[in-house]
């Protein structure tokens, strides 16, 4: 006869429920940063070969096609052009693993020193706009699908169209004159003074800004109307209905949850491409950032300024893509519970 | 000696013998304030070179960094009104074949640190130049023998060539005068230098701050004004308009053809009038050892393509000149007499048809790195297409046009400006084989030995015969395609007065500026 186990006592039980959602939540964790690692490791190997296999090479480039061979191959040596291609890129991920991703070609400098100031702008800008662009595009978004086929919704869906259709450089020549050039309430252009960051002058960045979230919040407005219409007709949103939950209720603590986390998702691969919206507003703008130093690396075949701006963008979407993870998980129960039973 | 051919050494093809602007002058208004006077701040924007920028006086790889060293940095001599005048020297003799050079130093002068100029700055600045690009921008450098080299006094000193050289003071305006003391990264990140300005702040890529320089040893009439002084860096053209009629930047230098014209249009803004204006010549390099440029014929009828009249009218808005295909327009040695090639496309279409070449392709590249060169190359691509060759446009990024060397040089046809005020020394880096700014590859004896010998002569009138002899076979042997010479597109808001232009014309300086109603 085998005795029947004892019952467990409430606390161990959920203290055991615990311990099992953070081993859970610790390996998917584990599991998603050892894929991101992975994933920056290809990226790094894509960008590293992208730009040795370009034509020519950085030394011949450098001193033109008319140098002597001696002196192309004694530059190419220095540069340590000679290596096996597999050696250079060990090389090269170690030095970038330690923070070191080399001295730039013609200014022959610390890559590293030389791109803190403008990827620190850059990011400000970026982050500015994102923090702004999340809220905007689901408030436009959720009202636009709350009144679906309404007056309202007509007009944002029309503007939205307008701001998607018309090139961010064409809105940003707008914006500077209306708000620059006619009424004068902001900049024209983004000058800083030396060792200020845009966040101390921060009247600098509300044109970009602007800009860049007229640019980006159309597709994503329209995702989230969709997905707030969809939601809408779920039936879990008419049975709160027939409950009387009162509609901001019904919003903040049904749909939103709901409409959130393909948002997010979608949110954060189209900041991705912000990256390319930055490069034109910077130039439209003459702000100090990244954008100018990535058109004039590729241009005078910076290879080690372009590949530090390939890595440190590819760092910003996988670690963006990593937290938009966590975020998503937060906001979903179901997806919790696959995470703690994983 | 010839140093390699890089990507540093290009703009110096355009720019090679430049000056202290602050002497070669013409007021754009009168009635300047009295030195020390309150005379306002200043806020010039330019096209730079991002973040790859530093202080170094031997490595002005773009407009914005020419506007940098002028501002704090002076020369031995310079070139004013077509002669040598002295800035930081008060004389510089040569020996009777030009091996020795006695330089006697101007008393008084001091740099920004507060150290007096010395002979021993001048030796390190010409045989110890801790710039690596010192030797490619300034070659003649190279030829000053340390060993041999005499410090007489500290204001008097003899600097021995390896080579005699009578042209050689001709080379002395390119070259900023240094602190003997002075390490690569002290020449980057800080400046000491004698000129009117005194740095205060400088980020690359975006903007360097400079006050007056109490201390400035010139004349009370070359006493700089301004209190302040910022240059920034705005590389599209667009984008300096903007600034300058948003009252964000007093003075946008470099307008392009239409930001010109709408300036010019606005009230409250101008443009430095033609005349007063830095001029700049823009034109088109051959490759002309390669087909189908190769052939003396065919580079004359591209000559004969290009209708000069309209590329003035579409350029210039009428600021400026006709030209022979020289770089170098009304600087030292330029020939007055040189004639431009008749406009007859139907000739050139011709000529390029009896050489079997049409339907050659033809790759320009060009940028809008300086006002007018995408308008030029298009112009020129036209003309090509006219006579008869399949010609292709590439415009590069204004940020790296003059870094990327080895394009420049590749390309067969390629846009170039020129800030060159001395022709010899234009000619000595331009069409020698294996010069540093050879872009074409031109190679021609006659003219190799002749600006030998020019640069042999000690005397002026020689060196000018034989610099007259080398433009009169280059109007028609040569490389270059420069249809005009025009006045630079640099707009200025009302009450800004004072900008001058330096020995090369190419860029304003602000030595002698000054606000209206600042003070």
């Amino acid at each position: 006869m085998i005795d029947a186990p004892a019952s467990l006592p409430a606390s161990d039980i959920v203290s055991e429920a615990t311990a099992r959602r953070t081993r859970g939540f610790g390996g998917w964790l584990l599991r998603r940063v050892a894929t991101s690692i992975v994933v920056l490791l290809a990226v790094s190997l894509l960008v590293f070969l992208a730009t040795a296999v370009l034509p020519g090479d950085a030394a011949r480039a450098q001193l033109g096609p008319r140098a002597p061979e001696a002196q192309v191959e004694a530059l190419r040596e220095s540069m340590g052009l000679n290596r096996p291609l597999v050696e250079r890129y060990g090389a090269w991920l170690l030095d970038l693993l330690g923070g070191d991703a080399g001295s730039s070609i013609i200014a022959k400098r610390p890559v590293t020193a030389m791109l803190a100031t403008p990827a620190t702008n850059s990011l400000i800008l970026g982050c500015v706009t994102m923090v702004l662009l999340v809220p905007l595009t689901l408030a436009l978004g959720l009202w636009s699908g709350l009144r679906a086929n309404g007056m309202a919704d007509s007009i944002i869906g029309v503007l939205v169209t307008i701001c998607y259709a018309v090139p961010m450089f064409i809105v940003a020549t707008m914006l500077i004159y209306v708000f620059a050039l006619r009424l004068r309430w902001l900049p024209a252009v983004s000058l800083l003074p030396a060792g200020e960051s845009p966040l101390q002058a921060a009247e600098i960045l509300i044109l970009p800004v602007v800009t860049l979230l007229l640019g980006s919040s159309a597709y994503l407005v329209r995702i989230v109307r969709a997905r707030t219409i969809a939601v809408l007709d779920a039936d879990f949103v008419e049975a709160a209905r027939l409950r009387g939950v009162s509609t901001s209720r019904l919003l903040l603590r049904h749909m939103l949850p709901s409409v959130l986390p393909p948002v997010i998702q979608v949110m954060v691969l189209y900041a991705a491409s912000l990256v390319g919206g930055v490069v034109i507003v910077e130039a439209v703008f003459g702000y100090p950032g990244l954008g100018q130093e990535l058109l004039r690396a590729v241009g005078s075949r910076d290879i080690p300024v372009v590949q530090a701006i390939a890595m440190l963008a590819a760092t910003i979407c996988v670690c963006g893509n990593l937290l938009a993870d966590l975020l998503v998980i937060a906001l979903s129960p179901r997806l919790q519970a696959e995470v703690w039973a994983s | 000696m010839t140093p390699p051919l890089n990507r540093r050494t290009l703009i110096a093809g355009s720019a090679a013998a430049l000056t202290l602007t602050a002497l070669n002058t013409v007021q754009a208004q009168d009635a300047s304030p009295v030195a020390g006077q309150a005379s306002g701040s200043l806020r010039a924007a330019f096209v730079g070179n991002g973040s790859t920028e530093t202080l170094d006086p031997a490595d002005p790889s773009s407009n914005l960094a020419w506007a940098r060293i002028l501002s704090v940095y002076e020369p031995l001599a310079t070139i004013r009104d077509g002669a040598i005048a002295m800035v930081l020297a008060e004389s510089i003799t040569p020996n009777a074949d030009g091996s020795v050079w006695s330089i006697r130093l101007r008393k008084g002068v001091t740099f920004h640190s507060g150290r007096p100029l010395t002979t021993a700055d001048v030796l390190a600045t010409f045989t110890a130049h801790p710039s690596p690009y010192a030797a490619s921008y300034f070659p003649v450098i190279t030829t000053v023998s340390a060993a041999d080299s005499v410090i007489v006094s500290e204001t008097e000193i003899d600097l021995a060539l390896s080579t005699p050289m009578g042209s050689f003071i001709d080379f002395l305006p390119s070259i900023m005068v240094i602190p003997a003391d002075a390490t690569l990264e002290s020449l980057q990140t800080a400046v000491d230098g004698t000129g009117p300005f005194m740095l205060e702040q400088f980020e690359p890529g975006n903007i360097a701050s400079y006050r007056r320089n109490p201390t400035y040893w010139g004349p009370a009439e070359q006493q700089p004004l301004l209190d302040t002084l910022d240059l920034v860096q705005l590389n599209d053209s667009a984008a300096r308009l903007n600034a300058l009629l948003a009252g964000q930047i007093d003075v946008a230098c470099g307008l392009g053809v239409a930001e010109g014209a709408q300036l010019e249009a606005t009230s409250g803004f101008s443009l430095l009038p033609a005349g007063h204006s830095t001029k700049y010549t823009p034109g088109i390099v051959l490759r002309t050892d390669r087909p189908p440029f190769d052939n003396p014929e065919v580079r004359n009828a591209v000559r004969m393509a290009i209708d000069r009249k309209a590329v003035l009218d579409t350029l210039g808005m009428g600021r400026g000149r006709i030209t022979a295909d020289t770089f170098v327009v009304d600087g030292l040695y330029s020939s007055p007499n040189l004639t431009p090639a008749p406009y007859d496309p139907d000739k050139a279409r011709m000529i390029v048809e009896a050489a079997g070449l049409k339907g050659t392709p033809v790759d320009i590249l060009t940028s809008s790195v300086d006002a007018g060169l995408v308008e030029l190359a298009t112009l020129f691509s036209e003309s090509l297409t006219t006579i008869g060759f399949d010609a292709t446009l590439e415009v590069a990024p204004a940020e790296s046009f003059w870094l990327n060397m080895g394009s420049l040089a590749d390309a067969t046809a390629k846009s170039m400006v020129s800030g060159v005020n001395s022709y010899l020394e234009y000619a000595s880096f331009s069409y020698l084989p294996g010069a540093v700014f050879n872009l074409s590859g031109y190679d021609n004896a006659d003219v190799t030995a002749l600006i030998g010998e020019a640069n042999a002569a000690t005397n002026f009138a020689e060196r000018q015969k034989i610099a007259h002899q080398v433009q009169v076979i280059l109007s028609t042997d040569g490389p270059d395609i420069v249809p005009v010479a025009l006045f630079s597109n640099h707009g200025i808001r009302d009450g800004v007065s004072g900008i001058q232009t330096d020995l090369s014309g190419q860029f304003p300086t602000f030595g002698r500026a000054w606000i209206a109603g600042a003070s």
